[in-house]
């Protein structure tokens, strides 16, 4: 029953997951079993060679990551949690279960998509796309996503974000590049799943501005980063499933920089909100410049390695002369800057507004964890194409053909290239002057005693005001239309409607498990002579 | 050897228990094993057809196919684990020789080779479960065992209409008899059989929307009890209600209905449980709603698909028996049964157990509940019941919703009660749920063993 080939895409995805394991293994935690298993099922998915096996994996990671949340989790968030995950298992099921009932076998080399009836095709599609929507949490199967995140151990969102999103990305790409193949998929569903990726990643980067949890915050990025990578794996060729690849080593990286970085906050100060916090720098400025580096990765910036990934997903849709998708792309990458502000104000900068008597000593293990996602993107950000060199393997053996470069420094866009290393050192040098001139100016500064010492609009602030700019940052977005719209909509009360609806249906069927002999009896004889009725001719 | 010993064996042993009350529970737990290690050596030479010396229509027969072989060994090994259970329990004396009694019911009905058999053994078995629910002697006990009487005994009468109607106008009862005579009869009558049948097993199979009687018997007798109802008595009716319609060869729009019938009786059944405050009523809706996917198995005349369902059986009933007995558990420590005890007890083991039986009744990979949903899908899916597939894998996501709560409430803070479990109770429960991970890991020799009792049952008696 289990057959396993062991490709490099599988290759690829799980040494992600291995090497994120492996940076937090070093953090005290619980559940090493759960975990355990967990990164045992995500093997079986990555290296399964059918189906049965990719669906025996897919369901343990859903039950056991199940486990680890429901303990920390609200009773309603992890119920949240596992119906749709297993919807999305039953989802993928039934795709399964269709494709074999017409190909006779579950081995991937045996699938000849050929085989499927077309009309049967479409509903095979949209399956699997529930699933990997629900997976990666694209609008509006993403209800679970944020509250999950939030909820569950500090540290296991890192998973979650990191690796377990991935899962879908990586189902989508076996499913549909290498099971499917893309000359028998319909363009226009797939325009439409493009567009729902990048929407999603609209929606999900101003909802992240207005929070004020930063797990939510961040739950939000999430959502958004995962959207762009559904976004160009639907363009369906292979610059977009390289420029895909890309920014899911990217976001892996930085969501493992990012949420280790928000946990050891919240390990120190004990503060999950943005509100609560603010002048960190002085006390923390190592966890400071981590950030940093994370932020300028997720905003997809140059010189560090989240530029290489924009920069593929850029040249593909150019090249695609998918305008529209490049402009909306473009608008919701420019929406990120936002939030990465907020990241980096809200925490750091600002005025502290908080006795520092209660914060705890962080362990070194949490740094580890960070250095390794700083130092895979820079290494990146200076040989962009060491990452080529590993796709175009994945790339040949899907049938595609491989992306040439002259040299590992230098990252090709198609019709574009630059290189990584002459940015960094250019970089380096503007750097090193700036930070001379900063420290030659650095006599003439005037440091701020009190929070308070400063002269706001010609007006003086009294203590009860909140002086720290993230504590507001978003709410002026609501002025403007349609960001009013996407702020005070929400998919919940669709999925609320649906819940209510079935438990008060199971309130009424309930009922007739209740009655009295007679009247059971009464529709025994009722039931009975109704068939008889309709049944005698 | 003749197959009459698997029923005369319990019979005598009952009578002989009369005289050894002090040694009851260990002669129950003998014969069980007895019977198994016989069931062990008879299925070698299958199948066996025995007749009793009368003339028709009294002939008294007897059939030992691999269908019916896999039904009494399953029922006489869950019997087995059942009083050996009991074994260390200061349970009442009268469960064993109930036990035996049921044991008996329901050896008969998948073995008779005529309906008039049937008929009385439906009746033992009956009688047994009547008596089973009011064991426990309170108000509640009692007014389940009344209702499930006057239930029972109408679906007594609608048995007995069939077989009168079937004798006056065919004049035989020999089950294999009627089915190559069953064209004699005209459309109507035979409709009427058919009809009459399905009201009557339907009542026992607990069936929608004949089984608005059965939750309230689960609730009203203790969790053990509701083990033997959801783990032997249904599953024997089941097979003996399609095992009939295969060997009479009956119309494919009655079998289209019964599997309407059956994915109807699923949802129901899986939408009453979600708002349920009762343990016990959960898991009897549990049980409701997998009875209705059996009923959906069996009802395709398809090889796969029987397979499938076959498996379900073995792994429902083992799974069923797991929980009940877990629950049996929780019920003596805190002596009632609502939901709210899942939030106070603290055992670690028997929430791996719990883990176990609740992924397994969902199908979860890798338990055992996933080959048999797998199969039975696969299957439903190669006959084009794509509808069908569906409805399955929809309503099992209901079914997730309050399985998952209930393990959800396992976490809650509330200060906890520890409780204790005899070694041997913890050995058996261990050894179900090894299995039921054993037989989703390594399904090869149960699935061969299932697609050959799928194609007796299919095929007819002789094969």
């Amino acid at each position: 029953m289990f057959n396993f080939a062991i490709t490099s895409l599988g290759n690829l995805f799980f040494v992600l997951s291995l090497t994120v394991f492996v940076s937090l293994w070093f953090i005290k935690r619980d559940n090493i079993i759960l975990q355990t298993l967990l990164l045992t099922s995500l093997g079986i998915i990555f290296y399964a060679n059918d189906l049965i096996t990719l669906f025996i994996g897919w369901e343990i990671m859903s039950w056991s990551s199940y486990f680890i949340i429901s303990g920390k989790a609200s009773l309603q968030t992890s119920q949240k949690y596992i119906i749709f995950n297993l919807g999305a298992g039953f989802a993928l099921l039934g795709a399964i279960v269709i494709i074999y009932s017409f190909v006779g076998s579950f081995l991937y080399s045996e699938i000849v998509f050929n085989k499927i009836p077309i009309e049967f095709r479409t509903p095979i599609y949209i399956l699997l796309l529930v699933t990997i929507f629900i997976k990666s949490a694209i609008m509006p199967f993403h209800y679970w996503v944020v509250d999950t995140y939030e909820e569950s151990d500090h540290l296991f969102s890192v998973i979650l974000s990191a690796i377990i999103s991935k899962a879908g990305i990586f189902l989508f790409i076996v499913f549909f590049i290498k099971i499917i193949g893309y000359k028998y998929l319909q363009s226009n569903l797939f325009d439409i799943v493009a567009w729902l990726g990048v929407i999603t990643s609209i929606v999900a980067s101003f909802k992240a501005i207005s929070q004020d949890s930063m797990k939510r915050l961040l739950a939000y990025s999430s959502i958004a980063q995962v959207g762009y990578i559904v976004t160009i794996l639907a363009i369906l060729n292979g610059s977009g499933l390289e420029a895909g690849l890309y920014h899911t080593i990217i976001h892996t990286f930085v969501k493992l920089l990012l949420f280790v970085n928000i946990a050891s906050i919240i390990y120190i100060t004990g503060k999950t909100k943005f509100s609560e916090l603010g002048g960190l720098l002085y006390e923390y400025p190592a966890l400071f410049i981590l950030l940093v580096i994370g932020i300028i990765g997720l905003a997809g910036m140059p010189p560090l390695a989240g530029f290489n990934s924009k920069f593929l997903i850029y040249t593909t849709l150019l090249e695609e002369k998918k305008a529209l998708l490049l402009v909306a792309v473009m608008f919701s990458s420019a929406t990120a800057f936002l939030y990465c502000y907020k990241l980096v104000y809200g925490i750091y900068l600002g005025q502290p507004t908080h006795s520092k008597e209660s914060y705890q000593k962080l362990p070194n293990s949490y740094y580890i964890a960070q250095i390794i996602g700083t130092l895979i993107l820079i290494l990146l950000a200076i040989v962009p194409s060491l990452a080529i060199e590993e796709f175009n393997t994945i790339l040949i053996s899907l049938g595609f053909k491989p992306t040439d470069f002259k040299s590992l420094f230098e990252l090709n866009g198609g019709f574009a290239s630059f290189n990584g290393g002459v940015i960094m050192s250019i970089f380096i040098a503007i750097f090193i002057v700036i930070l001379l001139i900063a420290y030659k100016l650095k006599n003439k500064t005037r440091k701020v005693k009190d929070r308070l010492d400063i002269s706001y609009c010609g007006e003086i602030p009294n203590p009860n005001i909140n002086l720290h700019y993230g504590y507001g940052l978003g709410k002026e977005l609501s002025r403007i239309g349609f960001i009013r719209v996407i702020l005070t909509n929400s998919s919940k009360r669709y999925w609320e409607q649906i819940r209510v609806v079935t438990e008060d249906s199971s309130l009424i069927i309930k009922q007739f498990y209740n009655i009295s002999v007679q009247n059971i009896g009464l529709i025994i004889i009722l039931f009975f002579t109704t068939l008889l009725l309709i049944g005698v001719q | 050897m003749s197959i009459l010993y698997f029923i005369a064996i319990p019979l005598l042993a009952s009578f002989l228990t009369l005289f050894f009350k002090n040694y009851l529970r260990y002669i129950s737990v003998a014969i069980n094993a007895i019977l198994l290690v016989l069931a062990y050596f008879i299925i070698e030479n299958l199948p066996i057809t025995e007749n009793l010396s009368f003339d028709s229509p009294l002939a008294i027969s007897f059939v030992l196919t691999k269908g019916s072989a896999f039904f009494m060994t399953l029922f006489i090994g869950i019997s087995f684990l059942f009083s050996l259970y009991n074994i260390t329990q200061n349970s009442r004396r009268d469960i064993f020789i109930l036990t035996n009694m049921l044991l008996i019911g329901v050896i008969g009905l998948v073995l008779s080779g005529d309906i008039f058999n049937i008929y009385i053994f439906f009746e033992i078995s009956s009688i047994t479960a009547y008596i089973l629910t009011s064991l426990n002697r309170d108000a509640k006990a009692y007014n389940g065992a009344i209702k499930y009487m006057i239930i029972g005994s109408i679906a007594s009468i609608f048995l007995l209409i069939a077989i009168i109607t079937i004798y006056l106008n065919i004049g035989t009862l020999n089950l294999i008899t009627i089915g190559e005579r069953f064209g004699y009869m005209g459309a109507n009558t035979q409709f009427l059989v058919l009809l009459s049948l399905f009201i009557g097993f339907g009542i026992k199979t607990e069936i929608f929307p004949l089984n608005f009687w059965a939750v309230d018997i689960y609730q009203a007798t203790s969790s053990k009890i509701n083990t033997l109802f959801s783990s032997i008595l249904s599953k024997a009716y089941i097979f003996v209600f399609f095992h009939i319609a295969y060997l009479w060869n009956v119309d494919s729009k009655y079998l289209l209905f019964t599997a309407m019938i059956g994915v109807i009786s699923f949802g129901i059944a899986e939408v009453s449980s979600l708002t349920s405050k009762d343990t016990k009523r959960v898991f009897a809706y549990s049980t409701l709603g997998q009875l209705g996917v059996l009923f959906i198995g069996f009802s395709y005349n398809n090889i796969t698909i029987m397979t499938g369902a076959i498996f379900l059986v073995f792994m429902h009933s083992i799974t069923k028996l797991m929980l009940f007995l877990s629950l049996d558990i929780l019920e003596q420590r805190f002596g009632q049964s609502s939901i709210e005890i899942f939030k106070q007890f603290k055992s670690p083991f028997l929430i791996i157990i719990f883990i176990i039986g609740f992924l397994s009744l969902l199908g979860l990979p890798p338990f055992g509940g996933f080959i048999a949903k797998l199969t039975i899908l696969s299957g439903l899916a190669g006959v084009g019941a794509y509808i069908m597939m569906g409805a399955i894998l929809v309503i099992s996501l209901v079914e997730a919703v309050y399985l998952f709560r209930l393990l959800s409430y396992t976490k809650d803070t509330q200060p906890k009660v520890k409780i204790s479990i005899p070694l041997l109770q913890k050995a058996i429960l261990a050894s179900i749920a090894f299995a039921i991970i054993y037989f989703g890991i390594f399904p090869n020799a149960l699935l061969d063993i299932s697609q050959q009792v799928a194609s007796s049952i299919i095929g007819g008696v002789h094969v």
